[in-house]
């Protein structure tokens, strides 16, 4: 058993044991936005969280390495909150299987599937995705094996699964036939989704280039998709495919490439008013960043101009509260205000009830002047009422350093936190807010990326 | 809160078809019998004097909106409410409290005489956050003179009139949102009146901020 293997086996016992309750999330979370994308520590963190928040009904958009994302899918599936799972177009057949796969009772939950846009997730090609498929057979009861040439279903770069597999020929160097459960597919019913069924287990091989793909019993899983030509491995060994009981290619691929491109039309046609939409998004951010005048070394200088104050500094601060109240761009705002006079430039800097939300998204994680926003919250303990922080578009290390300090110091109040986007966090960010924050309620990690997926896996 | 509880109560009685029980009635007797007498007490003159002098009337149940005049009011343990009217007038000690901030508190304070009190315990905050200013607290409180909006203001937090304090804060808040910091400035008619001893001390005080810089 390769090294992956014993990973993966002990990634799903550690999942099955229900070690994930030591993840202390005790509030209820309405939604857990986004794409999860991730290594196992965030998923066994994100499932632990929906396992223990009865309220949380969706999540959308989980994608990673494909055994990360089977796995969450696994233990979703087993997981009575979750009802609603959107996947990318590309992943939710092997996620559907996956799951289906492990399903071994009726009362377990069932799953609706869904799509959801790209456009929140990081650009393709930028990770190195491994995609996992587990063998699928057509809808014919026999139990013969019906394998095809394997695929690389979106990532150019794959890895794992550029290998063919065969039950009885094969030309792969690495062959080592094992049990695998199969599916049965009923064609039929609805587009894009497909009633799936164990029918029983058979043999396969695997030819995996990079590593075997294996399941939970220890199972090889053979990578496979139907209707598609045999395909070169990565390795420069071209796999020739012997499938028993084959039905003409031709039909069965055109059948195929009909229903593929009925599914990017459905997809396109879902997604374009989402499309639309993040373009919106975008654009606003876009100007955000142009209206992001303000720094935050601002609040540490004193200011020449002032004049005598009438108004009492809790009427100001009640001013204030109404001005920022409702206010997208509140960070702005309030250094805004915080530059019209000393006096009340002195009142933001030593109130943390005006600082109940940090949105930093507007401003540049690379040139931010982390010392002067460390320097307020040790001299006036300025965060410690901080219910709110959004750091959506800083990268990992970043956004990590931010949160460190601002978690322990005034971690327990935090119930909302958007790391929207964020790229490259690392396991112990995870950790970090998991000992740290344990009121989260709102918890945004749409199209965000980990670090650790490299370590394992490379 | 009584009153408030058994009208709620009655109604619940009468939507489900069961007659009103004796204390429901009872109580919402008794808050009949309270908005009466308010009413009366609210005939009842009582005068207060500015800090400039200035002696302005209005009714007891509009002067106690006022938390400070109430509690002082309260201190007196006058049971006959008719002799509060022929004393002297209360002495309100605070430089905000000017003629002209005093007669305009009085104006709102006789509009708003019986508005439902304002329940410290009860978490509304956020919902009076949002709410609009009335059309007549609107015209109110749209003052051209800026000093004379600051005293009413400030008057207002010193007599703990709450309601007041957040038609200007408000107002406020109005004029100032969604502009830049030299906009606010002007509007205000902020300008640096430190001198450059007043200045050095400041800096000084603020040395520390210097030294990271």
């Amino acid at each position: 058993m390769s090294e992956m293997d014993k990973y993966y086996n002990e990634m799903i016992e550690y999942l099955d044991d229900g070690n994930c309750s030591r993840f202390p999330f005790t509030r209820k979370s309405e939604l857990v936005r986004g794409a999860i994308y991730g290594d196992d520590l965030f998923m066994t963190s994100i499932l632990a969280n929906s396992r223990q928040m009865e309220t949380k009904r969706t999540v959308n958009g989980i994608r990673g390495p494909n055994r990360v994302v089977v796995s969450a899918v696994h233990s979703l599936s087993r997981c009575m909150s979750v009802n609603h799972l959107s996947l990318s177009a590309d992943l939710i057949d092997t996620c559907v299987q996956f799951t289906l796969q492990y399903t071994t009772s009726a009362t377990d939950p069932k799953i609706l599937f869904d799509y959801t846009s790209k456009q929140l997730w990081p650009e393709e090609g930028v990770d190195v995705d491994m995609d996992y498929t587990p063998e699928v057979q057509d809808s014919d009861d026999s139990g013969n094996t019906t394998t095809e040439d394997n695929h690389n279903s979106s990532a150019d770069n794959a890895v794992a699964s550029d290998g063919t597999d065969t039950s009885k020929d094969n030309n792969c160097s690495l062959s080592d036939e094992r049990i695998v459960p199969s599916i049965k597919i009923s064609k039929n019913k609805r587009k894009n989704s497909k009633n799936w069924s164990i029918v029983g287990q058979q043999s396969a091989t695997n030819c995996a280039k990079n590593g075997l793909n294996v399941d939970n019993n220890g199972n090889e899983m053979v990578p496979k998709k139907r209707g598609r030509k045999p395909k070169a491995a990565t390795n420069g060994v071209t796999e020739v495919v012997v499938v028993a009981d084959q039905k003409p290619p031709k039909k069965q691929k055109k059948t195929a490439l009909n229903e593929r491109r009925r599914t990017e039309r459905d997809y396109k046609q879902k997604s374009s008013v989402k499309q639309s939409e993040d373009n919106e998004r975008q654009c606003d951010r876009k100007v955000n960043r142009m209206n992001s005048k303000w720094e935050f070394s601002c609040l540490l200088k004193t200011l020449d101009t002032d004049f005598e104050q009438i108004l009492a500094d809790e009427i100001l601060i009640k001013i204030f509260d109404y001005v920022l109240v409702d206010d997208k761009n509140r960070t702005q705002s309030i250094i805004n205000l915080s530059q019209v006079c000393e006096s009340w430039r002195k009142i933001i800097t030593t109130t943390p009830l005006m600082w109940k939300s940090l949105d930093l998204q507007t401003f540049s994680d690379t040139s931010f002047q982390y010392q002067h926003l460390f320097d307020l919250m040790d001299k006036n303990q300025l965060f410690i009422c901080m219910k709110a922080l959004n750091l959506s578009g800083w990268s990992g290390s970043n956004a990590e350093r931010v949160l460190d300090t601002i978690a322990i110091n005034c971690g327990a109040n935090l119930n909302e936190l958007s790391l929207n986007n964020c790229k490259n966090i690392s396991s112990q960010f995870l950790q970090t807010l998991s000992t740290h924050c344990t009121n989260i309620v709102v918890l945004n990690i749409s199209a965000i990326t980990v670090i650790i997926y490299y370590r394992i896996y490379c | 809160m009584n009153g408030e509880y058994s009208l709620d109560t009655t109604e619940g009685m009468a939507a489900s078809g069961d007659p009103p029980t004796n204390n429901a009635v009872d109580d919402y007797d008794a808050e009949e019998a309270l908005e009466r007498q308010r009413e009366e007490e609210n005939k009842i003159k009582i005068k207060l004097k500015s800090f400039e002098g200035g002696v302005y009337e209005c009714g007891l149940t509009a002067a106690k909106m006022s938390v400070m005049v109430a509690n002082m009011l309260d201190a007196l343990q006058e049971t006959d409410l008719t002799k509060i009217a022929t004393r002297e007038p209360i002495p309100l000690q605070n430089d905000a409290v000017t003629n002209k901030a005093l007669e305009k508190i009085v104006e709102w304070v006789d509009h708003h005489w019986d508005d439902p009190p304002i329940d410290p315990d009860f978490d509304d905050e956020k919902e009076r956050r949002n709410e609009e200013l009335s059309h007549w607290d609107k015209q109110f409180i749209d003052i051209a003179d800026q000093g004379e909006l600051f005293d009413i203001i400030a008057a207002a937090n010193f007599m703990d009139i709450k309601g007041l304090v957040e038609v200007g804060a408000k107002h406020i808040c109005n004029k100032i949102k969604g502009k830049s910091c030299t906009e606010v400035r002007e509007m205000l008619k902020i300008h640096n009146d430190f001198t450059p001893e007043e200045e050095a001390a400041i800096h000084k005080e603020n040395e520390w901020i210097y030294a990271k810089d």
